[in-house]
């Protein structure tokens, strides 16, 4: 990857790849050829939201300086994940510091290596498509009908 | 300081060529900080200049936004250091 925009092309086609998305917003905020900002957030038709944001410098090894991923469901935008390298000070005992990754409504912090963002997109879209799968139609019972002896 | 060589046919276009593609370089880091520090200065006015932590501990600030935020003032750094070793560049056109 040489530069910004073909980082924002990767992600803009994993996005419109999505099934089920009621409205999105993505932004690339280009600082130069090789260090910007993409932020994006997708909404989909049952409510629930992918919202993400990648600091990127292509100057460096892991050209991610920074990024967060977080996915919520209805209702009340009730935590799935959120996958981030804020570096907060209680988690240096973690073995991916910064790396980690919030789980469910507590919250659970567990150690996670960068994510890379097009599976995860990958993995809500196969998500979605299970959610949305017509459920199985139910048998038919058919009356028995007692013959007389 | 380092030397490089550069092969031209025409070396006074060459010349001005490299050192107009170094100015605007330089112009363009220099926006690049700029705009850093505009997007630094709209966290600190969202949420004040208080500690990160203690913007965490009580849950006040969106981890997105602090991921960007904390990414931002990386980058300032960054880029304040490009301006700098652009400025040092010395182009020699005798």
């Amino acid at each position: 990857m040489e530069r910004i925009g073909d980082r924002f092309l990767v992600i803009t086609t994993a996005i419109e790849a999505m099934p089920a998305v009621d409205r999105k917003r993505l932004t690339l905020d280009e600082r130069d050829h090789q260090v910007g900002v993409i932020r994006g957030e997708v909404v989909f038709i049952d409510g629930s939201c992918f919202r993400f944001m990648e600091h990127l410098d292509l100057n460096a090894p892991d050209f991610r300086r920074r990024y967060a991923y977080e996915y919520r469901r209805r209702p009340a935008g009730a935590l799935v994940f959120r996958y981030d390298n804020v570096a907060h000070e209680e988690l240096e005992e973690l073995q991916t510091f910064p790396h980690h990754v919030h789980r469910g409504i507590t919250d659970r912090i567990e150690c996670a290596e960068p994510p890379d963002a097009v599976e995860l997109l990958d993995g809500l879209r196969r998500q979605i498509q299970v959610d949305r799968r017509p459920a199985p139609a139910r048998p038919v019972r058919v009356a028995e009908r007692k013959i007389a002896g | 300081m380092e030397f490089i060589r550069v092969v031209a046919p025409d070396r006074q276009f060459a010349g001005n060529a490299l050192e107009w593609a170094l100015d605007r370089e330089i112009e363009l880091a220099r926006m690049a900080v700029q705009v850093s520090k505009d997007r630094i200065k709209e966290f600190e006015d969202k949420y004040g200049r208080s500690l990160r932590s203690a913007l965490v501990r009580r849950g006040k600030v969106d981890e997105l936004d602090l991921a960007e935020w904390e990414g931002e003032v990386e980058a300032l750094d960054r880029l304040k250091r490009k301006v700098a070793a652009l400025k040092d560049i010395r182009i020699w056109n005798e």
